[in-house]
């Protein structure tokens, strides 16, 4: 598991999404949905999450977690 | 933490059905990146490697201690290189490879060793315990009691190390309080004493009987006191040696030597020849006769009971003087 220092997190209905500077941490996400160097779209339990930003890439991706790295603009849900 | 990844890349339209299969598959990826418009590089702990057997990706290379550690099991003579070292690593902290013993008397040395020969202990055999180091110690200590002060008995690795002390080195030394005189006619060459009211100095001139260190001395208090002496007190001395032969058909030479090395075996006790001086060589009365001075550098200093110097020396010349 990757752990991100300067964490600051919110919690959407049992999943988690972490974002530290140029790393977004998203925690029991479901399924990779799109994958692009400034789309990254992720689907959760409840609703997609969709990152947007520039030179986006997944530095880990494991059973229940992902780590995207990149410069991230815009994050929406 | 994983250990060793292996790097793989791969070809495809759609990375996100691949990456939703690693999931499904619990399979983990690192470092996932689009090195050219539909091919990708990423990583995957080498433990995994099962996993993705059958994913056709294009394997690249391995990283990290576990792929080293792999390489080495994998290839057979470095398996058994590996597991022989091992072994001898294990083995050789089981037994005793060495026997040191640490101590100032060879005897004793010897001694210990036939000591730790009856508890069966030698080279190659296997390392004691605690409580048997204790027994060995224990059985040193009695056997040793009176010559031995201290005694450590430690295996450190594979070497059992016994250290000692000699109790002979710590004795007391016995204080002489009897003055020194001197033995025989000299000229005083040099003074070492250490304890003692020293009476000469270098360069005097000393008659035998001399008193040259005394027992005595003058407190400020003008009370007279009685102090141990120690020491050697050198001079040069004076000896004439002789030495004759028949006056047969022998080369002058030969006859030389011959006397020259008889007089110089009388004087193997002397402490240092300083300097060696033919007085005379000839035929007297039909006798090769050759007369040596020599100049010796020695101790004249003797003990004596009292300060009373003429009931003190006995001295002893060596040789046939005149």
């Amino acid at each position: 598991m990757y752990i991100l220092k300067n964490i600051s997190y919110n919690v959407w209905g049992g999943s988690m999404l972490v974002i530290d500077k140029d790393q977004v941490n998203i925690r029991e996400y479901q399924e990779v949905l799109k994958l692009e160097s400034n789309t990254i779209m992720v689907k959760m339990e409840n609703h997609d999450i969709t990152i947007h930003g520039k030179d986006l890439h997944i530095i880990y991706l494991g059973v229940e977690e992902i780590v995207l790295k990149g410069i991230i603009q815009v994050v929406s849900l | 933490m994983t250990l060793g990844y292996d790097i793989y890349e791969l070809k495809t339209p759609d990375i996100v059905f691949f990456l939703n299969q690693c999931k499904k598959d619990q399979v983990d990826l690192y470092q996932i990146k689009k090195i050219s418009d539909d091919r990708y590089r990423f990583y995957i702990p080498i433990y995994q490697r099962n996993k993705v057997k059958n994913y056709h990706l294009e394997y690249i290379k391995s990283i990290g201690v576990l792929y080293y550690l792999l390489l080495l099991v994998n290839n057979k003579v470095s398996l058994i290189g590996c597991l022989a070292f091992f072994i001898a690593i294990y083995l050789s902290n089981q037994y005793i490879l060495d026997v040191r013993i640490l101590g100032n008397n060879k005897k004793t040395n010897q001694e210990v060793l036939e000591v730790l020969s009856e508890f069966d202990i030698d080279i190659g055999d296997k390392k004691r315990n605690y409580q048997q180091l204790n027994e060995i110690y224990d059985s040193l200590k009695d056997h040793f009691k009176q010559d031995i002060d201290y005694l450590n008995i430690y295996q450190s690795g594979s070497v059992l190390v016994i250290e000692y002390t000699n109790s002979v080195g710590a004795k007391e030394k016995t204080l002489s309080y009897q003055n020194l005189y001197a033995s025989k006619d000299g000229i005083i060459e040099r003074i070492d004493v250490s304890q003692g009211n020293i009476l000469v100095k270098v360069n005097d001139f000393v008659k035998k009987g001399d008193l040259l260190v005394e027992n005595m001395i003058l407190s400020t208090s003008d009370e007279v006191k009685i102090i141990p002496v120690e020491g050697h007190v050198y001079a040069y001395t004076y000896q004439t040696y002789t030495a004759k032969m028949k006056n047969s058909k022998v080369d002058k030479g030969d006859a030389f030597y011959q006397l020259l090395l008889q007089i110089r075996n009388k004087i193997d006790k002397i402490d240092k020849i300083d300097s060696e001086k033919v007085l005379d060589y000839g035929i007297i009365d039909k006798q090769i006769v050759l007369k040596m001075q020599y100049i010796f550098v020695e101790d004249i200093a003797v003990k004596g009971e009292t300060n009373d110097k003429n009931n003190q020396i006995d001295t002893k010349h060596d040789g046939t003087t005149e």
